[in-house]
Formats: structure tokens, C-alpha cells, sequence
């Protein structure tokens, strides 16, 4: 597969209008791989497809809103969606990308052999048009989430509100998280704004709740779950976890298939229905 | 100041004993597997003197993530400035690293110009560092490159070395002296074997980094790097500068409830978009690329024309940490190739 | 949690329906009490759920916010957005772990004064049941 990726990019870069194509490249260290840019046809033997390519591409598309080209990317399952939900979002234009879909099952975790713990629950989009694929784009059987991880919904809200605490606590507040995330694309992102200034830089546990609650909420319907964001935390706060579990609940109270997932379908938070079902405390209209 | 012996056993005891009259911190484990943190004792958690870097370094100790540098209140038609109040008691730090206590120096270089920061100051005066002699957490160390002894840290008032089930303590200035005298009752006469031990002790930090004898004025270099490759896969996340042990930058922010504000002070990082941005909207380093350039810059040429060093103490964090696998070593590896390529 | 605890309560009550609503239950002589401070906006969707989160989590210990009935919005549709928003913070809430009473959305028309009335009172005393927002106790300056 590696080779065909290799191949495909070479041919793309020849092609007359390419500006670059994103895939991933070896890299130093425990990550074992890291995103990289080809602009040289020359260099596409520098792409590798494996267990450890954990980066999702698609994250890196918004910066290229403004220029000219086509842009190739290699895409996984989840990365894919993530992707989808960009274009849903008019932060890239489809007609611009040349979309490579690697069939990936399963990344590899921190030790190098176990499964990520972003792949358990994986699904892939449903009738996306890739534009080449390296091989059939399904969702691959993978074994569900283990029983020690963390399950918010099996928790008493005390117990909830006690994780929530400690998990967060762990937050150092350096915003990792954020600009690895593939959905926060605002220019002007709330936490920047001084006027009025939302977010302290209190080294408190409020400040903390305050900015993954935010954050939460803003990507709820839009994440898909690549778990970028835990991978660029160095204190290692499960933001998975939460991400997920609201995730969930969205996806149940609004039938929605999940980020990406579907084609043309819109995020809970950007439509309405008349009957929606009442929020706290309900009651009558 | 000979070399006395504290057992693994009594650790604790150890803390306790240094708890009675100063601010003890230490490395502390929450989970199994945490990198450790740097915390004021007793912390939830395990105590783990070990050779693993925490993940914020001992900077942190010195200039806070956010700190209230004043308070003020409006009564009438007068308003009451309250400085910062000194530290209630002196301090101890258990277990720093070699990479983490040479870091403090660099930045004493900035702190400590007249005038000098009253933050800073009051607790490099005030703390005394225990360290722990390091053999290397992993291969992105390589502190021996840039003129950091891991088994000696230059600059800690004690050392700590491991030998047998428990560590050669000996101290190294008057602080550390009076630090390891407090703790007599808990200390005991090394055995040969345990000096012996102490002494073989080996680092596997790499003394071949390219970062060894990179203080060069790099600007004109930079334009030869090929650096489009690193920022094409560059977040800007800045957690490189979150973890760096010689960040110092801060930013001033005030927060006014009615009548009540304090003024804080906090890390500020030179790769977030907002940081160069003016007051009248200008940002001459809107561009990613642009903080990239100045962030290595800083560490690895303005910072040795001023003081005649580089701002690296070559932990690694920054490697290990990058999303896109890049570190500030990798970073002089291009300088060189780039200078070499040319000439 | 002491028998004085008093909850501190924000409301937001939009310009149209229930912040008159408000004014109908003042002019029938309903006395506001002191746990309550009220934000007029011009419509319930003007709320930003950040704005909501900054109250609770720094220790507010009840939001509410009050919208015209669905179907009769000034501005047409701007509560159907609300009830959007205000559902996915319940979840967003209750994954956290924070109480369900303490984020209340409730549609109270220009003429509901009584309706005002007896929600402000059924709130503050659901609340102050529930004791302070445990959230609040971080809510300051860590010593370093």
C-alpha cells in the first residue's frame, strides 16, 4: 500500500496546478511518523503508510483557504469525516482536494503494539467519494473499548463530577489540544479574544472546566473522535473521554449518525426541528 | 561536607523532616506511568525520585504559569495597591534534574539584570535545590551536548546519586550543607560499596548533538534552511514552549470585579498568534512561519549574542512531546546542514 | 453547607416575552428576591452557552434562562436555537457531572407574570436544596 501511495502522489505532483500533497513521512522518536508536505514529485518516496500514522491530515487544510492549487491528502477512516465535515464547514473547497483513502485498521497505542485507544468505536464515513483509494475504504471489525477505561455514562453524577475534576485538574493549559484539533478553525478563537476577556489565566480548576467544557461544546456534533487532541496533551488528560461521551448524547438526542459521518448531513447545532424535545425542566411549552 | 546516605525507606521521613520548617517540593507521581510533577508536599500521589524529566519543568517553581504580581482596591475616591506578599517560608526542591537546575541559570540571565524581577529573585534566594543525579531519561536527552554534568548539575545546593536501595547525598553550597544537616536524623555514613556505586554512575545523555557549539549568529543561515517542511507541519500548539525549562516570556493582564482587580502575570508563548499583536492590530508575526523563525532564533542566536550561550539545556522535551516530531535539536541539525551546503 | 446559604441565581430573560413577563410580575406586586440578578437580552438565542459555563463553572450556583414559547419568538426562530443549544449543554452538563437544576430553560410570555413568579421562587428553593455549586470551590488564585 505504501508503494501505491507513493505512486499515487507522484502522479498527482506531476499534474499541471498541484500546490502539495499531505501524507506522512518517518520521523525520530517515539512518534515514529509525522506529517509532511510534498510540493516535488521527486520527494514522494518519503511517504509511508503504517500503524503509527496518527496525524490527521485533514487538520492541516484550513490554513490553505486563500492560496491557489490543488491539494492531495491521504486520509483515514476517521480522518476522512473529519474532512468531510471541513468541506460541510466552507473552510475547504472538495473541488480543490484529490482525496487518497487508506484503508486503515487500527492504529497502533503508546506501546507500539496494542490497539489506540481512538479506534475502538471506529467508523468510517458512508459514501464518501475519494478520489483514489488504496484499498476497499469499510469500517474494519475492531474489538470494543476495554472495561478499565473510563465510562462516564455508568457513573453516578457525583462520581462524574469527581472525574471530570480530577481528570481536568491534570490540564496545564497550554492549548495543545485546541490547535491540534482539526474543528477549531476560528480566526479569532474565544479563548484569544481580550475584549471581552472569557478565560482567565488563573491556574484554577475553574479556568480549567471552563475551557474543555467550552471547547466540548463547541465541537459537540462536530468531533470525530480522532483523538488528536489527546495525543498532542503531554499531561495526558483524557479528552476522549468526555469528547466521546457527549458525542453520544448528541448523536441519541438528535439521531444523528455522528460527525461526518453521513453525507450532507448537518451538525445537530446548526439546525432546528419544531418538535425538538424540551430541554431542563421540560414541561409544557 | 561529606557524603552522608539516605535509604529509600526514609524518604518520607525526609520530607517530613524538611516539611517542619520549609516548603518542601517534589516530584510526584498521580497515576503509574504520569510523567511526574513538581509539587508543594504532602500531594496526592507518589514521591518518585527517578530520572524522569516532569512535565513542567522547575522554572515553574520560580516563574509561575500565573501569578497575581498585585492587588487593588477602589475605597472612596482613593485606590489601595497591595504588592505581592513574600513567601510565608523558605523552600526546598527533592530531585530536580540536571537539564532543569541548568535552565534556572539561563534564565537568571534575564531575570537577574538590574533591575532585577522581584518574583524571580525572592525565590532563587530562597529555595534550595536538591537534585538528582541523572542517567538519562531517553535519547531525546542529550544536556551533555550544551555543557550540562547530569551526575553533577552545576548550580544545585545538593546531589542526590543513587546507589543501593537509596542515594550518596552530599551537598555542594552552604545552603545545600545546612539542608543536609536538617536532615541528620535520617541520614547515615555510606557504605564503600554504596560511594563506589555513586561514583561509577554514567549518564547515557549524548554528548554529540548538534546542538553542541551552535552559538552562531544563525539569521542569514535561516534563509537556507529548508524550514517550509517545518512549518507545513508545525500546529503552532506551543507546547514545545509550555515544556521548554528556559521560556520565560509572560504576558501582564489585569482583572477588574467592580471595585477589586489584581494584576496578573502568565506564560506567554512567541509561537501563539497573539503574541506579537499590538494594541493597534498590527501582528508582525501573524504567520506561522514567522514565529518558527523567531522562536529558534531566539533560543539559538539572539539569546547567545546577549549572553553569550544558547537558551537550550538539550532535555528533549520539546522532541518528545511535538505532535509533528520536531525538536529544537533537529533545528540545528538544519543550521548546519544549511551552513555547511553553503561554504 | 450552612443553614444561611443563599443561592446566587442568574437570569436571562429575553426582551419581548419574559423579561415583560417580569415587569407583569412586578406590577402585581411580586417582590424579586435578592438571589436573582436579572440580564435582559433581546433574545433568548443572544446567549452564548459559553456565557452560561463561564457562571457555572466559576460557582454561580443556578442559570436560567427565560425565552418566549417556541412558535412565538420575536424574531421568529431565534428559540428554536435556544432549545437546541440549551439540550446539548444538558448533556454537556450531566457528562460533567453537574446537577441538571442548576441550567433551567423555561418559556414564560409577556402576560405570565404569575408564571415568573412562581418560577423564580421554584428555582431558588430547588437550588438552595442542592447547597452551593461545588464547581465554586476552585475559584481563585492557586498558591505556587
Amino acid at each position: 500500500m505504501e508503494r501505491r501511495l507513493r505512486e499515487i502522489a507522484r502522479e498527482f505532483l506531476a499534474r499541471p496546478g498541484t500546490l502539495c500533497f499531505l501524507g506522512w513521512e518517518a520521523a525520530p522518536g517515539e512518534r515514529g511518523t509525522r506529517p509532511i508536505e510534498i510540493r516535488d514529485a521527486g520527494r514522494a518516496d518519503l511517504l509511508v503508510w503504517n500503524r503509527r500514522c496518527h496525524a490527521n491530515l485533514a487538520a492541516y487544510l484550513p490554513r490553505f483557504r486563500g492560496s491557489q492549487g490543488s491539494i492531495g491528502i491521504a486520509v483515514k477512516g476517521c480522518d476522512a469525516r473529519a474532512l468531510r465535515e471541513l468541506v460541510r464547514a466552507r473552510q475547504i473547497e472538495r473541488e480543490r482536494l484529490f482525496v487518497v483513502g487508506v484503508p486503515c485498521a487500527g492504529l497502533a497505542g503508546p506501546d507500539g503494539e496494542s490497539l489506540a485507544r481512538r479506534c475502538h468505536g471506529c467508523r468510517y464515513p458512508e459514501g464518501f467519494a475519494y478520489d483514489a483509494t488504496l484499498g476497499p475504504m469499510v469500517t474494519p471489525d475492531l474489538p470494543p473499548r476495554p472495561t478499565d477505561d473510563p465510562d462516564l455514562d455508568a457513573m453516578s453524577p457525583d462520581e462524574r463530577l469527581r472525574w471530570s475534576e480530577e481528570e481536568l485538574s491534570r490540564c496545564i493549559r497550554c492549548d495543545a489540544c485546541r490547535k491540534a484539533c482539526y474543528g477549531c478553525f476560528c480566526p479569532e478563537c474565544v479563548f484569544e479574544a481580550s475584549r471581552p476577556r472569557w478565560i482567565s489565566r488563573r491556574d484554577t480548576i475553574a479556568e480549567k472546566l471552563f475551557y474543555h467544557a467550552v471547547r466540548a461544546y463547541h465541537l459537540a456534533g462536530r468531533c470525530v473522535g480522532c483523538d488528536e487532541c489527546g495525543r498532542a496533551c503531554p499531561a495526558g488528560v483524557r479528552l476522549d473521554v468526555l469528547n466521546r461521551a457527549l458525542a453520544r448524547h448528541v448523536e441519541e438526542l438528535f439521531a444523528f449518525s455522528g460527525a461526518g459521518v453521513a453525507e450532507g448531513a448537518v451538525p445537530p447545532l446548526l439546525a432546528f426541528e419544531p418538535d425538538d424535545p424540551e430541554p431542563y425542566p421540560g414541561g409544557e411549552r | 561536607m561529606t557524603a552522608r546516605y539516605l535509604d529509600r525507606a526514609r524518604l518520607a521521613e525526609a520530607c517530613a523532616v524538611l516539611g517542619r520548617n520549609l516548603d518542601v517540593f517534589a516530584p510526584v507521581q498521580r497515576r503509574p506511568g504520569d510523567p511526574p510533577r513538581l509539587e508543594l508536599l504532602p500531594a496526592a500521589g507518589n514521591v518518585t525520585l527517578a530520572p524522569r524529566k516532569p512535565l513542567v519543568p522547575l522554572k515553574a517553581l520560580f516563574l509561575p504559569d500565573c501569578e497575581e504580581i498585585m492587588t487593588f482596591r477602589r475605597r472612596g475616591g482613593e485606590t489601595v495597591v497591595t504588592e505581592r506578599p513574600a513567601l510565608a517560608r523558605d523552600r526546598v526542591v527533592l530531585g530536580a534534574l540536571a537539564c532543569d537546575v541548568a535552565a534556572l541559570a539561563l534564565v537568571d540571565r534575564v531575570m537577574l539584570q538590574d533591575p532585577p524581577d522581584p518574583t524571580w529573585r525572592e525565590r532563587r534566594e530562597r529555595t534550595a535545590i536538591i537534585s538528582l543525579a541523572c542517567a538519562g531519561e531517553d535519547e531525546t536527552c542529550c544536556c551533555a551536548s550544551v555543557g550540562v554534568d547530569p551526575l553533577r548539575p552545576n548550580g544545585a545546593d545538593a546531589v542526590l546519586s543513587p546507589a543501593g536501595d537509596g542515594w550518596l547525598l552530599e551537598s555542594a553550597t552552604e545552603k545545600g550543607e545546612r539542608i543536609v544537616d536538617a536532615l541528620q536524623e535520617v541520614l547515615r555514613a555510606p557504605s564503600a560499596a554504596e560511594i563506589g556505586t555513586a561514583r561509577a554512575l554514567t549518564s547515557s545523555s549524548r554528548k554529540d548533538s548538534p546542538l553542541a557549539g551552535c552559538d552562531r549568529a544563525w539569521a542569514e543561515v535561516w534563509e537556507r534552511v529548508p524550514w517550509q517542511g517545518l512549518a507545513a507541519r508545525c500546529l503552532g500548539c506551543g507546547v514545545c514552549a509550555a515544556l521548554c525549562p528556559t521560556c520565560h516570556c509572560f504576558e501582564i493582564q489585569d482583572e477588574r470585579r467592580g471595585n477589586d482587580g489584581a494584576r496578573l502575570r502568565a506564560w506567554d508563548t512567541c509561537a501563539a498568534k497573539q503574541y506579537a499583536r499590538m494594541a493597534s492590530g498590527e501582528n508582525p508575526r501573524a504567520k506561522l512561519e514567522a514565529r518558527i523563525r523567531q522562536r529558534f532564533l531566539h533560543k539559538l542566536s539572539y539569546f547567545a549574542e546577549r549572553y553569550g550561550v544558547i537558551a537550550c539545556v538539550g532535555c528533549g522535551r520539546c522532541a518528545a512531546q511535538c505532535p509533528g516530531a520536531t525538536g529544537i535539536e533537529e533545528v540545528a541539525r538544519l543550521l548546519a546542514l544549511a551552513e555547511a551546503d553553503h561554504g | 453547607m450552612t443553614a444561611s446559604f443563599e443561592p446566587r441565581i442568574l437570569v436571562f430573560a429575553c426582551n419581548w416575552c419574559s423579561y415583560a413577563g417580569a415587569d407583569m410580575a412586578g406590577v402585581s406586586r411580586f417582590q424579586m428576591p435578592p438571589n436573582c440578578r436579572v440580564v435582559r437580552v433581546m433574545c433568548s438565542a443572544r446567549i452564548k452557552p459559553d456565557q452560561i459555563l463561564a457562571a457555572l463553572t466559576r460557582g454561580i450556583d443556578a442559570v436560567v434562562v427565560l425565552g418566549c414559547h417556541p412558535g412565538d419568538c420575536h424574531y421568529a426562530e431565534g428559540n428554536y436555537h435556544t432549545r437546541r443549544r440549551a439540550l446539548v449543554l444538558d448533556a454537556l452538563l450531566a457528562t460533567l457531572g453537574v446537577e441538571k437544576e442548576r441550567f433551567q430553560v423555561r418559556w414564560i410570555s409577556a402576560a405570565e407574570g404569575a408564571k415568573f413568579a412562581a418560577a423564580i421562587r421554584e428555582v431558588i428553593d430547588t437550588v438552595r436544596d442542592l447547597g452551593p455549586n461545588p464547581l465554586g470551590r476552585s475559584h481563585g488564585t492557586q498558591a505556587s
